[in-house]
């Protein structure tokens, strides 16, 4: 939203109204319906690549919710006999899409609030209470790309360290290229990203080390680790028992280099930050009251939203207390596809789902006059 | 009343081990600052200059015994309010990196009117008027992450300037920037000063650019203030001084040397830019072209000899076999980005013996290229070659990345390939024995014929060696880097603009220690900033350009044809010899007694 | 469930805000508010670094080795710190809560039990324990949608699918604890008596003399 301006309190209150509703609302349409406007609402947002994250986390752990419900749960009046005595029942197997249902709202939901509620405003939000503590997240957010740029630099470092071990070892006598000198780096096709900057962007971008895992051939075997030269003097044979099965040595290796790479990205790290607490006295923190160059006022529009939302809200409470919005599972499943639950208080669910889409709507619109 | 009076000061360090012992550092500091001074302040690492700066500015004073006066305004130090000593003096550090405490631009700017509690109205006014004086709209919004070193500083910069100094405290904070960025914000300074009279007192080892518009210089060394005069009248002075001259402008240099044959020039004012400096030359022109001519007859033509004493190792290096190539680079491609090349069919031969220095502007591929010679980087086509069982040392431009031990020795010996159990008796062991211990005097080395023990002689680092390695200078970090290389038998060292941020004396030793080692047979390659460096030492310079090296030359031959990207001392002789490059080559052309800078 | 939930996320969070007030209350030095920010974001990195394998990360190596050194309110603080700060970077969620909880015990429980890190076993142990311990409370977060009322069987089931991950962050607990334990408390023992110690003198000065 660019065009709008709504007080971040808000939002984040909206938002919790939200992840309510979708526990609150088990009415198969008022779920389905729920779905497919957050799904627009994503998709209007621009964050399909979210969509990708958000499926990521769904698909194993709804399946696991799907599966587990009628597998343990054997409450409720129908029963379908699977095999022999063995059986499950409709509501543990109902209860258990349900519930997967709500946890993907929960996630589509938060996919959206992370878009439309920037950290800024949640540390602004924060600070109001806790002034150091938000602080420190702000200045640890900010570390965070600084020391991931110094580690992929101790990284580099290294690889040359690793790449020497590998020149000295005889075995490389093989590759006789014209004369005696020579042993071939040949380039390959792929293109390396810049790995140190796009760490912190997400999901995706954060394997930095992802090529470690299969271009590292000068760690094959434990001797050869005893010798990487960072590392820290160990007892070998501990490690050489737990290296002796090829998984625990692969996580081994892994520990020891990103161990290494840490030690030094830490202490180089620690050593700089005590320039970061001067610089902070020096520019007078701590001195007196701290405000914020962020400033949100009420305006008319989030009076606007906040009548709005009371109104449906009241309406909708009115609903469920007559049993509208919801369907009772337990003890025996009572819903019908045939009732169809066309009235008010499902109107008042749409519009409880609808003001950001219509916001962002009214954006697109302005935008295709505007061009 | 001056602004800022010190008046026999003393400070010593309160012991960190909690004893009741002190380290002295400041001793009988009488220093005088007015309205509207630009202050310069140099001084070899250690001799105090940071410890002065940190006592001017009240948060940042620390522990240890003070006594004597000092006052801002009228007012002791200590004694000041926290928000007059916070808004007032302004103080900026070195690393541009370390004092961002936010990560997007308007947020660190707003950080101290945060602090002392301004309402967010005038905070957003504050930050405008900034914005709209130097031009930061367009960063305004960005993370701090995508800026340049020179951006970061200027928003540090900035982030001091909202709360509208009187006084800016500056430590050394152009000495991670590269030259262009040093420039600039030099520039930003003069301006500060100039238009708005605020006082700034700058610590700084780069004197060329900085003289000619300071009102003061301040030289420090030992805690004590050795010369407090103007910059015209310390070039004068101080150029007898055997530390100190190592710190005046080469313009000044020249100017002191000529005078001594010239007696005009030694009643002239001291030039202290190439303009003024031009001037001054004027008036004895005729007396040097035809000293330049009869230098010229006198000297062998090929320039990449003027310097005698080193004749001898260059013939021996240069008449080695023409295949004595150790790394060999043929049609290298290379690009972080899809569609955005660094390095476009690039060809390199690296031979044995070599010396060198790479130059070139910012973001050509300097940095890429040192890293894909060494394999850190792989081209994306081509092919890189090295000769079987190269050992490659490289030294990052910040040291303090090769460091992960408390003490030197253990740093020392990290590498070795030697028992563990041997390694952590040698740690053990007194600084004394270690230096004589039979394991590291026994190491044999290819490229060297040093043993262990003249190693840390050479290096004059014996008194570090219990020392924490981050408790040691730039200069010396940088030593053990080098020695750990060499310790490990390397062939070739890579060095990443080592001159950076070295002070002038270590900026000598560094190239005393780098060209005996190359006598050795070790194999340098650099790249630097510094072309006064790159000019008094490398033997081969590459410089960059459109992705590929443009110049594969000695660095007497690029400078002599350069007209722009030069040293100093050819900008001020390019008249009258245009080969010189460096003050040696202008004392042998010229015929003038040099021997008083060694 | 759903009100077991709310209920649940609500007393985390206050307790939670209670150790962040506590922190706040007890007026910190600027150096030790730096200390704390570089320290959640040593953590995060830890956690970011290896995100390619599933469950292997030094994110919990280093909260505890913040809790063993800095001791119990400083490890609590950290790891839920960088819980919180991690999920800003990967999108925040409710389960954020359970892995502030999660984090915190471990840096809290690690400062208690400091004395005893000294032994590689006990170290050893201790990391592999916190493996499945965090995995476990973790998994609180989806319990509630498993049925009606907490039953063993779900819970079970859960942490049965959780196993090989839970098993490969023990594993990489442990090994980082034995073997770097000693590095990492030496780095973090100098940047506590510079951080800290320092900061806690009053400058030593001469009577009157300032002006």
């Amino acid at each position: 939203m660019e065009l709008t301006e709504i007080h971040p309190g808000i939002l984040i209150v909206y938002y919790l109204i939200l992840a309510l509703s979708a526990f609150l609302f088990s009415n198969p349409y008022y779920m389905i319906t729920f779905i497919v406007l957050m799904l627009f609402l994503i998709y209007l947002q621009g964050v399909r690549s979210e969509l990708v994250n958000v499926m990521k986390i769904f698909i194993p752990l709804g399946v696991l919710i799907i599966i587990i419900n009628p597998l343990f749960i054997y409450e409720g009046a129908h029963r379908i006999y699977l095999w022999g005595s063995y059986f499950i029942t409709l509501e543990a197997l109902v209860y258990g899409f349900l519930m997967a249902g709500t946890f993907l709202i929960v996630l589509l939901a938060l996919s959206s609030y992370n878009k439309t509620v920037s950290y800024q405003e949640m540390l602004y939000i924060l600070s109001k209470k806790l002034l150091v503590i938000s602080m420190v997240l702000v200045m640890a957010l900010r570390f965070i790309p600084l020391l991931n740029s110094r580690a992929v630099e101790i990284e580099k470092l290294f690889k040359l360290e690793n790449r020497e071990y590998l020149n000295s070892e005889d075995a490389l006598e093989s590759s006789s290229e014209n004369e005696n000198l020579i042993q071939g780096v040949e380039g390959s096709n792929l293109i390396q990203g810049d790995e140190g900057s796009n760490l912190i962007q997400g999901v995706e971008g954060s394997n930095v080390f992802r090529e470690d895992e299969d271009s590292n051939p000068d760690l094959k075997n434990g001797e050869e680790i005893e010798s990487v030269p960072v590392g820290i003097k160990t007892d070998s044979k501990i490690i050489n028992k737990v290296a002796s099965s090829k998984r625990g040595r692969k996580l081994i290796e892994k520990a020891r280099n990103v161990g290494n790479i840490m030690g030094v990205t830490v202490s180089w790290s620690l050593e700089e930050a005590m320039f970061t607490a001067k610089s902070m006295k020096a520019r007078g923190y701590n001195a007196t009251q701290r405000s914020s160059y962020l400033s949100f006022h009420l305006k008319k529009a989030d009076y606007c939203f906040i009548a709005f939302l009371i109104i449906v809200l009241a309406i909708l409470a009115v609903g469920l207390t007559q049993g509208y919005g919801y369907i009772n599972v337990y003890p025996s499943l009572d819903f019908s596809f045939h009732d169809l639950p066309l009235n008010i208080y499902y109107l008042a669910f749409v519009l409880l789902l609808m003001p950001l889409i219509y916001l962002e709507l009214k954006e697109v619109w302005i935008w295709r006059n505007h061009s | 009343m001056p602004l800022i009076e010190l008046k026999d000061f003393n400070f010593s360090y309160a012991s960190t081990d909690g004893s009741d012992k002190t380290f002295e550092c400041l001793h009988d500091i009488n220093l005088e600052i007015n309205y509207g001074d630009f202050v310069l302040l140099c001084g070899p690492s250690g001799c105090g200059k940071t410890t002065l700066l940190s006592n001017l500015k009240k948060e940042l004073i620390p522990n240890g015994l003070r006594s004597g006066i000092a006052r801002y305004n009228g007012i002791g130090i200590s004694q000041l309010d926290d928000e007059t000593s916070a808004c007032d003096i302004g103080y900026l550090f070195q690393n541009p990196d370390s004092q961002i405490v936010t990560d997007t631009v308007i947020q660190e700017i707003a950080f101290p009117l945060e602090n002392i509690g301004v309402s967010s109205e005038e905070i957003r006014n504050r930050i405008s008027e900034l914005a709209a004086f130097f031009g930061l709209n367009d960063i305004l919004h960005k993370n701090v992450n995508e800026l340049s070193g020179g951006q970061k500083q200027l928003v540090n910069l900035c982030s001091l300037l909202v709360l509208r100094p009187k006084v800016l405290l500056l430590d050394e904070p152009m000495s991670q920037l590269d030259p262009i960025a040093s420039y600039d914000f030099l520039s930003i300074l003069r301006r500060l000063n100039e238009e708005f009279s605020i006082t700034i007192l700058i610590s700084e080892h780069k004197s060329d650019n900085i003289f000619s518009f300071v009102d003061k210089v301040v030289f420090m060394e030992n805690g004590r203030i050795k010369y407090d005069k103007n910059p015209r009248e310390v070039s004068k002075t101080a150029f007898e001084d055997d530390v100190f001259k190592h710190y005046l402008p080469q313009v000044a240099k020249i100017h002191n040397l000529l005078g001594a044959r010239h007696s005009q020039l030694s009643k002239m004012e001291m030039p202290l830019s190439i303009r003024e400096a031009r001037r001054s030359l004027n008036t004895i022109h005729d007396d040097l072209i035809k000293i330049s001519e009869d230098g010229e007859k006198n000297q062998n033509p090929d320039l990449a000899h003027v310097d005698s004493d080193n004749n001898s190792h260059k013939k021996s290096i240069f008449s080695r076999k023409a295949n004595d190539s150790i790394i060999r680079m043929n049609g290298i491609y290379f690009a972080y980005i899809k569609g955005h090349l660094v390095l476009k069919n690039l060809d390199f031969d690296l031979k044995k013996g070599d010396f060198i220095g790479i130059i070139g502007g910012n973001g050509v591929g300097k940095s890429t290229f040192l890293q894909l010679m060494c394999g850190l980087l792989k081209p994306i086509k081509g092919k890189v070659k090295y000769q079987k069982n190269l050992n490659i040392a490289y030294v990052h431009q910040n040291p303090m990345i090769h460091f992960s031990r408390d003490n030197v020795k253990a740093e020392l010996v990290k590498n070795l390939d030697i028992d563990s159990d041997v390694k952590s008796k040698l740690v053990e062991m007194d600084d004394g024995d270690f230096i004589n211990s039979k394991t590291l005097n026994g190491l044999n080395f290819n490229n060297l014929n040093f043993k262990f023990k003249d190693l840390i002689e050479f290096f004059g680092i014996s008194h570090l060696l219990s020392q924490h390695p981050y408790d040691c200078s730039g200069g010396e970090q940088q030593k053990i880097v080098i020695i750990q290389a060499l310790l490990k038998d390397a062939d070739v060292l890579v060095l990443d603009e080592p001159t950076k941020g070295l002070d002038p004396i270590s900026s000598l030793n560094l190239s005393k220690e780098l060209n005996e080692l190359n006598g050795n047979g070790l194999t340098i390659v650099m790249t630097s900033h510094d072309l006064d460096f790159v000019a008094n030492n490398c033997r081969r310079c590459l410089m960059f350009f459109d992705m590929n090296i443009q110049i594969d030359s000695p660095p007497k031959e690029i400078f002599r044809e350069n007209n722009f990207y030069t040293t100093f001392v050819n900008r001020m002789v390019k008249d009258y010899i245009p080969q010189a490059v460096t003050i040696d080559d202008v004392c042998s052309l010229w015929d003038l007694d040099g021997s008083s800078l060694e | 469930m759903i009100t077991m939930l709310i209920t649940s996320i609500l007393l985390i969070l206050g307790f939670v805000y209670m150790a962040f007030k506590m922190f706040e209350n007890s007026k910190p030095t600027v150096e030790s508010i730096v200390l704390l920010a570089i320290l959640v974001a040593i953590a995060v990195l830890g956690r970011l670094l290896l995100l390619s394998i599933p469950g292997i990360q030094a994110g919990s190596f280093i909260i505890i080795m913040v809790g063993v050194v800095y001791g119990r309110e400083e490890g609590f603080l950290v790891g839920a710190l960088a819980a919180l700060v991690g999920d800003l970077f990967v999108g925040i969620g409710y389960w954020a809560v359970f892995q502030m909880l999660g984090w915190g015990l471990m840096g809290a429980t690690a400062g208690m039990l400091a004395e005893r890190f000294e032994n590689p076993w006990f170290r050893v142990v201790f990391g592999f324990a916190w493996g499945y311990l965090y995995g476990w409370i973790t998994d609180i977060s989806a319990i509630f949608y498993t049925g009606i009322r907490l039953e063993l069987g779900p819970i079970l089931a859960l942490y049965a699918n959780g196993i090989a991950y839970d098993f490969a962050h023990g594993m990489a607990n442990a090994v980082l604890l034995f073997v770097f334990y000693d590095w990492f408390k030496k780095i973090f023992l100098r940047a506590k008596t510079k951080y800290l110690d320092g900061a806690e003198q009053v400058p030593v000065e001469s009577d009157s003399i300032d002006l």
